[in-house]
């Protein structure tokens, strides 16, 4: 009896000692799967990753990009959505500005910016607590990058929503408490963001895939254009043109095939890349945009509009390098070829531009909507017309003319056959003279001619909607070009997108909707 | 302890074990109760002095092998006084035992403990063996299901293996309601790493408790919030060797599903669609649109009729379903013991072959439970439980929902000559692909390749020492360890040249998980009754370790498909691996104390405090008190002199406690975290630079650093009423349950830019959970004749009370989660008809004039504009549903006359609505696959022909299929759940087979089912998970299935 008391007492001692001793490490357990924020982006090279985290985020699968042309192109005069009905329904009411406060495409981009601008954000923040001794010019090279993707992403959302809350810092959830700042508010932080950048190297010194100073000029210059500030987008397009590191290619269908990304006509693009470890780095915008045809491997989005084929000129070789025609034969394999239907677009065209020929589909991941491709979001082509544009409105006709031209001879010059399509359904005229260069006697004339360019060069790459809008033009070419069931009425309210319902509720209505939704 | 373990041994008996001898004479009796005359079941009849004896079967009955004469029969059972018998020379002799007044209560085990029912203040509900045999279940929860109120299971899913859902006392919080389990002292929490229920065989289980209330929960403080289910394993007891066999073999076939379209229908279907489409968009085209119009400008219509004209038709249903799957049980088990040691161990097997084809669930279980007196004061013991089970192809891989919307009008396989048998990958590439839209279902499951192995180990060594007679210690070490092996192979294939019908590259992965826990228990339990008091104390440390592990790799490109290649080495390309690793630790000191007087006044009060590795510093340690008490009114002298025949027993009960939740999905919620994986998908982390792929980081969780426990508190009374002599009893309760620091994952604008999954969790929000519950059983005999009832039912009723940071609502898809309602209601519009003429939809205008639908046309839904503004818009939106029950409810009902038995099942919900997804993933894509039925009959298609429901067409300007309310459809039901009939052999013909006990039986589950709902299964949408999806049906889970089983037990 003695000795199980003992031993009683003694398996209690045991006990509590245990009890007593463990009490302070045994429930200290520290994050095992990921490390702890606060003890990360300590030095360059932890740095450095965040940043890339923040172009990572630009070539999302399902993202930035898809707003581009869901947005730019669908939302405009140049495409209808196409594909089947229910796909995307909500790009329907998009396409005819009929969208309502719940549209889950209007609202995809303002998401999509933010979940950007928060990576940016954080790199921006982290970049002061560097320790001491650091390159801080090397900090600065990465700060000026992540600056260059926020002010791009601001312009965005400026240009869609209107006012939008300023977010130049990472918000921590007791922040969580902002309104609307006013447009001119937005485009300041825009321009010192982008001024800030010009800083960066020139394309020449520097990996292809980053920002360049080149890159940040042209976009400080459609900042202010979009501002009407012509004199000084004027001074930002000069240092583009002659900074001598970009030049026109001498075939407009090239800079679409694989073997154009990234080439002298590139100013920045987002980059994609297939077979690669672990995974892949593709995008989903040429699965969404190539045709819907049983087996040619597209869901047929993007449908461009006979509007826009009329906007062309007869014999413009730029006409079979932008559309697919029902009829067009490309090759499949040595055997088979593929002729096209688009039995989804209401006009029979799809996008050219976002075409995979079938040698270049190597993706070996079983998801075959992942392709290789690049988005060009701006190429020098686009920085020529806009400056010709400024140029024209400070009065600069001779200057902006010869920008104009510069753009036509380039297009004069692209070869009539397509080295990709076996056969073309379009047989493109061959007038004589063929794109003749642009005279134009008064600066209305001048305008239009350059509009009339900036169009048939850019279609169908994501801009047209800004386009539009920053000229005052939206509505009238959209009750012009477009119809829906006979009728179409956009109202002003409509230039701008409704900010996303859930944003207002969750706000308890600090975040206000745009008049109208 | 003896009598707890004679306690189990009753239960363990009720499919009859007994004694055989093979001599030729016996001595044969029947024991009887002496007040009531009833036979009593499972008397130990032993012989004195010896480990010779047996058990009286269920009618009472047992037979001896002859003993010599003067030889001493001891007759005991618990709750009735000890029966000593002189044999001399009887051939047949009868015992008639006296209950034992003192011990006429039942037990109850409590948490590091037991009590007598009538010492019993909180709300424990018990099940036992008896009840969760009847039906064979697959897995414990089954067998609760509709057992007691308060306590609601439903089955998500028919597949093979799957585990429904539970839930005790209503819905607490927006996050994990789980409840955990106790294995015999071992915690098991299956909403946590690889743990889960389905290792439990449920023929080893002797009983189940459910602690409902605060204070029968407080003792297990943080993990009690969402209640606890204390599982108790089948023990060893005093006897010979008793070896028991049981088999049953059942077969299975799919309830229902609601119907398609035929091969007319379907093309009538189609065409209708596209004109009244094309109508739509073609104003002036007239009424009718020919054929050849539709066909050229659709291309859909063209493909459709070029199938059609091929005249092939297809049920799916019928191709994917596996008709009178089998089911077969088998259990093997040897019980026994010696006064210092006693055993009982089980061999189980199960195979459950899927309704569907290649699904299939296997189980093998063993369990040996075994405990040793050293000494006098000293017990030793362990259980262990080790199960490997397989998993064939689970539910989310949904061949339902892929079969009810497959285009009817191509065959299964492409003609003979369009593929070659020679082609290596011919099982696959045979399949027929449909140019219109939707997959080909059985090519689906022919390329699924899904399985899940776990292999499970649960157990306990415990010593228990009594220390100077009235003091306990009992030491436990538990250990639980889980391997899940899941993998999957996408084989190659190439059908056609359509995105979806081809897979240029087969696909290997692997997905390994291990999670191990152990839980170090101390307690050291003080009794003692001097005269009118009794008192136990209890004082105890825990301590408790878990970690997870896991793993998941994939690579692709095999040779080929053969089987023999399905591996990580014969892949060559694209290895993609990824993992995680956690470690939660818990430590918690607790403290119990019950007291009666006179048995009369009852208290119990406990105090539980535990640390939690889950929060961060200055934020583990949460309090967890709780007081309850209770009065024995019939044990007043008042009351003794009341009519004892009419009311026998009279308690009321009442407590207080709060118990608290750590539950996260996410370790560490109280720090940031950057990652080298985004949590959002669709977000990658890495980017291009010259040709160079570099990875990015970036961050993936917010954190909370203050976030603490969430508690729970409650408020319970209770009564227990036993009428007529126990003949009748009731048990009733009422609580009131409020959840306050709800951890909650609160929705964040999207300016913040946070990923957004991982928004931060915060301690947000309150719950208030009332509800009340009732059980009324029923047992009486009158000469061969037996019957019982019992009825429960329960009811509750939630609401959100507050949600912090200024109370803004939650929404997940078509739910809303806000203050004053229920959690996750439905919310959408409410429709108020069908425009039956282009007048009605002009004259739908607002007194100035504005059309209030602009974009309605004939055959459109009519809208409520509940704000009067003039628009349909946002705050139009309402509640339309909920999907929490108003009562659910059981009973059951025993028969027995002389060898035979019945049992009948019934268990139902009444007053839930289901958000039927189903049919609104039909309708937004209206015009492209495979349609119900009713949608297709039910449609406008003319004034006046419907005002329920929307015109068929591909142009729907009107968003008709915005959420709203013709899609919440009443999820109300009756399920004839269970049916058995039983025949008990007699024990003359056991002698001639030469065994001592047995049974045969045939049953039924899931016979009828009563319900208005149109979806596959109303109990597929009663309660999600995620629980905000709760109450969506996606009709895709696998159905439920109605089972016919034959079964016998023999015991030698």
């Amino acid at each position: 009896m003695k000795k199980i008391y003992s031993f009683g007492i003694l398996f209690l001692l045991i006990v509590f000692f245990f009890a007593a001793s463990c009490k302070k490490e045994f429930l200290d357990q520290k994050p095992t799967s990921a490390l702890t924020e606060a003890d990360y982006f300590q030095n360059l090279g932890e740095l450095e990753t965040g940043l890339v985290a923040c172009y990572a985020a630009l070539g999302g699968i399902w993202n930035f990009e898809t707003d581009l042309w869901g947005l730019g192109d669908i939302g405009s005069d140049d495409a209808d959505k196409g594909s089947t009905a229910d796909d995307q329904y909500d790009l329907t009411p998009v396409s005819y500005s009929m969208q309502t406060a719940n549209n889950g495409w209007t609202a995809g981009l303002w998401f999509d910016c933010y979940s950007i601008i928060s990576r940016c954000n954080k790199v921006i923040e982290k970049s002061t607590g560097m320790p001491n001794g650091t390159d801080t010019n090397a900090i600065r090279v990465i700060v000026n990058q992540a600056k260059f993707i926020r002010a791009l992403c601001y312009y965005h959302l400026v240009t869609t929503y209107g006012d939008v809350p300023l977010v130049n810092k990472y918000l921590d959830p007791d922040q969580l408490n902002l309104k609307r700042a006013p447009v001119a508010e937005v485009w300041n932080q825009v321009e010192s963001d982008l001024i800030a950048a010009t800083t960066l190297p020139t394309k020449n010194d520097w990996e292809s895939g980053r920002v360049t100073s080149g890159a940040a000029w042209s976009m400080l210059g459609k900042v202010y254009i979009t501002e009407n500030k012509f004199e000084q987008a004027n001074h930002a397009f000069y240092q583009v043109v002659n900074s001598n590191q970009y030049a026109l290619v001498n075939d407009f269908g090239f800079i679409f095939r694989h073997e154009g990304e990234n080439c002298n006509e590139s100013i920045f693009e987002i980059q994609h890349k297939n077979n690669i470890e672990n995974g892949s780095l593709c995008s989903w915008t040429a699965a969404y945009r190539m045709p819907r045809d049983y087996g040619a491997g597209g869901w047929g989005f993007d449908t461009p509009t006979q509007d826009l084929f009329n906007e062309f000129e007869p014999g413009d070789p730029r006409i079979i390098y932008t559309f697919m025609f029902k009829g067009d034969v490309f090759p499949i394999d040595e055997n088979n070829n593929y002729t096209v239907e688009n039995g989804y677009s209401l006009t029979g065209f799809n996008c050219r531009k976002a075409w995979i020929p079938w040698s270049e589909r190597s993706c070996i991941n079983a998801d075959y909507n992942n392709w290789e491709i690049n988005w060009r979001y701006m190429r020098y082509a686009e920085v020529l017309l806009l400056y010709a544009e400024s140029l024209n409105e400070v009065m600069k006709p001779d200057s902006a003319l010869n920008l104009l031209n510069q753009v036509r001879a380039r297009a004069r010059l692209t070869p009539l056959t397509d080295p990709q399509r076996i056969s073309c359904a379009y047989t493109i005229p061959t007038p004589n003279p063929l794109l003749p260069d642009v005279i134009a006697s008064n600066q209305s004339d001048l305008r239009k001619a350059i509009w009339h360019e900036q169009r048939v060069e850019l279609a169908t790459e994501g801009l047209r909607r800004n386009y539009l809008l920053r000229t005052g033009r939206f509505i009238n070419r959209m009750d012009y070009a477009k119809a829906y069931a006979g009728v179409i009425d956009v109202q002003p309210y409509q230039l701008l997108f409704p900010v996303p319902v859930q944003e207002i509720n969750v706000s308890n209505g600090l975040i206000t909707q745009n008049p109208g939704y | 302890m003896k009598l707890l373990s004679s306690f189990f041994f009753v239960l363990a008996i009720s499919t009859s074990i007994a004694y055989s001898s093979f001599q030729q004479q016996y001595v044969t009796g029947i024991v009887t109760d002496a007040k009531t005359g009833q036979p009593i079941t499972g008397v130990n009849v032993i012989f004195e002095g010896t480990q010779m004896g047996t058990l009286t079967d269920l009618n009472g009955n047992f037979s001896l092998p002859k003993p010599e004469n003067g030889t001493v029969v001891i007759f005991s059972f618990i709750g009735y006084l000890t029966e000593k018998f002189t044999w001399s020379g009887q051939a047949v002799i009868d015992i008639k035992l006296s209950p034992n007044v003192l011990t006429l209560e039942e037990v109850v085990v409590t948490g590091y403990g037991t009590i007598k029912k009538k010492d019993l203040t909180g709300a424990i509900s018990t099940v036992k063996a008896k009840d969760i045999e009847k039906s064979t279940p697959v897995n414990i929860e089954s067998a609760l299901q509709g057992q007691v109120p308060g306590l609601i299971i439903t089955s998500l899913s028919g597949a093979p293996g799957s585990e429904p859902i539970v839930r005790i006392r209503g819905i607490g919080t927006v996050n994990n309601n789980n409840p955990v389990y106790v294995v015999d002292g071992v915690l098991i929490d299956p909403s946590q790493g690889e743990f889960n229920l389905n290792f439990l065989n449920p023929n080893d289980i002797s009983s189940v408790e459910i602690l409902k209330d605060a204070s029968a929960q407080a003792i297990y403080g943080s993990r009690g919030a969402n209640g606890v289910i204390l599982i108790t394993t089948k023990k060893g007891t005093e006897g010979v060797p008793r070896v028991t066999f049981s088999s049953s073999f059942g077969f299975k076939n799919i309830i229902r599903i609601p119907p398609v379209l035929n091969r007319e229908e379907f093309k009538d279907y189609m065409v209708t669609c596209y004109t009244n489409g094309y109508l739509r968009t073609h104003p002036d085209s007239g009424t009718t649109v020919p054929l050849k119009t539709l066909i050229s400008n659709y291309n859909t219509m063209r493909y459709m009729m070029e199938e059609y004209n091929d005249s092939t038709y297809t049920d799916w249903y019928k191709e994917i379903r596996n008709k009178n799957a089998l089911n077969q049980n088998y259990n093997l088990s040897i019980n026994g013991g010696t006064k210092y040691a006693h055993y009982a161990a089980n061999i189980g097997y199960l195979n459950e072959d899927g309704s569907v084809r290649r699904y299939g669930y296997q189980r093998y279980s063993f369990r040996l439970n075994t405990d040793f007196t050293v000494g006098k004061n000293i017990v030793i013991g362990e259980n262990l439980g080790i199960t490997y089970d397989k998993r064939k192809n689970n539910d989310y891989n949904g061949p339902i929902g892929t079969a009810m919307s497959a285009d009817p009008l191509i065959p299964v396989y492409q003609t003979k000559d369009s593929v070659s048998i020679n082609d290596p990958n011919y099982i696959y590439d045979r399949y027929s692909a449909s140019s219109i839209g939707g997959g080909n279902p059985l090519l689906d499951i022919e390329r699924s390749n899904w399985t899940q192995s776990r292999l499970n180990l649960v157990g306990n060594i415990f010593t228990e020492i009594t220390i100077l007679k009235d003091f306990k210690f009992r030491s436990s070490m538990g250990f639980s360890s889980v391997y899940n092996e899941t993998s999957d192979f996408s084989p190659q294939f190439y059908v056609s040249s359509s995105p979806g019908w081809n897979n240029p590259v087969q696909t290997v992965s692997e997905y390994d998980g291990i999670s191990y826990g152990w839980i170090w228990e101390n307690t050291l339990t003080y009794s003692k009754k001097i005269t009118d008091h009794s008192l136990t104390a209890l004082l105890g440390f825990t301590s408790e370790y878990t970690d997870n592990r896991n793993m998941n790799g994939s690579k692709q490109s095999t040779p080929s498909n053969d089987p023999e290649v399905r591996t990580f080495n014969a892949a060559t390309l694209n290895p993609l691996l990824s993992g995680t690793y956690s470690i939660i630790t818990l430590m918690s000191y607790l403290g119990r104390l019950n007291y009666s007087y006179r048995e009369k006044y009852l208290l119990t009060t406990s105090l539980r405090l535990d640390g939690s590795s889950r929060f961060g510093p200055g934020h583990k340690w949460g309090n967890f008190p709780s007081f309850s008490l209770g009065w024995n009114l019939s044990k007043e002298d008042f009351f003794k002199n009341m009519d004892q025949e009419i009311i026998s027993n009279l308690k009321f009960r009442g407590g207080w406690g709060q118990i608290g939740n750590s539950s996260l999905p996410v370790n560490s919620a109280y720090v940031s975290q950057v990652s080298s994986n985004s949590p959002d998908w669709w977000l990658p982390t890495r980017y291009i630079f010259g040709d160079q792929v570099y990875q990015g980081y970036t961050v993936s969780t917010i954190g909370t650093p203050n976030i603490t426990w969430e508690t729970t508190q409650q408020t319970n009374i209770g009564v227990d009423i036993a009428f007529l002599k126990n003949a009748l009893t009731l048990t009733a309760d009422y609580y009131i349950k409020d959840t306050r620091n709800m951890l909650l994952q609160v929705p964040v604008p999207w300016y913040s830019g946070y990923p957004s999954t991982a928004s931060p969790y915060t301690n947000a929000g309150s719950v208030r959970n009332k509800g009340f519950e009732i059980i009324l059983e029923l047992k009486e005999k009158s000469g061969d004749f037996t019957y019982g009832a019992s009825i429960n039912g329960s009811v509750f009723n939630n609401t959100v009370t507050s949600l912090e940071m200024g109370n803004k609502p939650i929404d997940y898809a078509f739910s809303r989660t806000e203050v004053g309602k229920p959690i996750g209601y439905f919310r959408g519009y409410v429709v108020e008809g069908v425009f039956q003429s282009d007048f009605w939809v002009k004259s739908h205008v607002t007194p100035e004039g504005e059309p209030i639908q602009p974009y309605a046309q004939v055959g459109d839904f009519k809208f409520k504009d509940l704000n009067g503004d003039g628009k349909i818009d946002d705050n139009d939106q309402t509640d339309i549903g909920s999907p929490w029950p108003k009562l659910t409810y059981g009973f059951n009902v025993n028969l027995g006359y002389k060898a035979f038995d019945l049992s009948i099942f019934f268990q139902g919900s009444y007053g839930n609505d289901i958000f039927d997804m189903g049919m609104w993933r039909h309708l937004n894509f209206v015009g492209s696959g495979q349609e119900y039925e009713y949608i297709y009959q039910d449609a406008w298609n003319g004034p006046g022909s419907t005002n329920s429901n929307p015109i068929l067409t591909t142009v729907d300007q009107n968003d008709n299929f915005r959420p709203s309310s013709y899609f919440v459809e009443d999820g109300s039901y009756l399920r004839l759940k269970n049916l058995q009939f039983g025949y008990n052999i007699p024990k003359k013909l056991c002698n001639k087979m030469m065994i001592s006990n047995g049974r045969i039986w045939a049953g039924c589950t899931n016979l009828l089912t009563f319900t208005r709902y149109r979806g596959i299964d109303p109990e597929a949408g009663a309660n999600g998970s995620p629980l905000i999806e709760a109450g969506y049906d996606w009709n895709n889970f696998f159905p439920q299935t109605r089972e016919f089983t034959l079964g016998f037990t023999v015991t030698f």
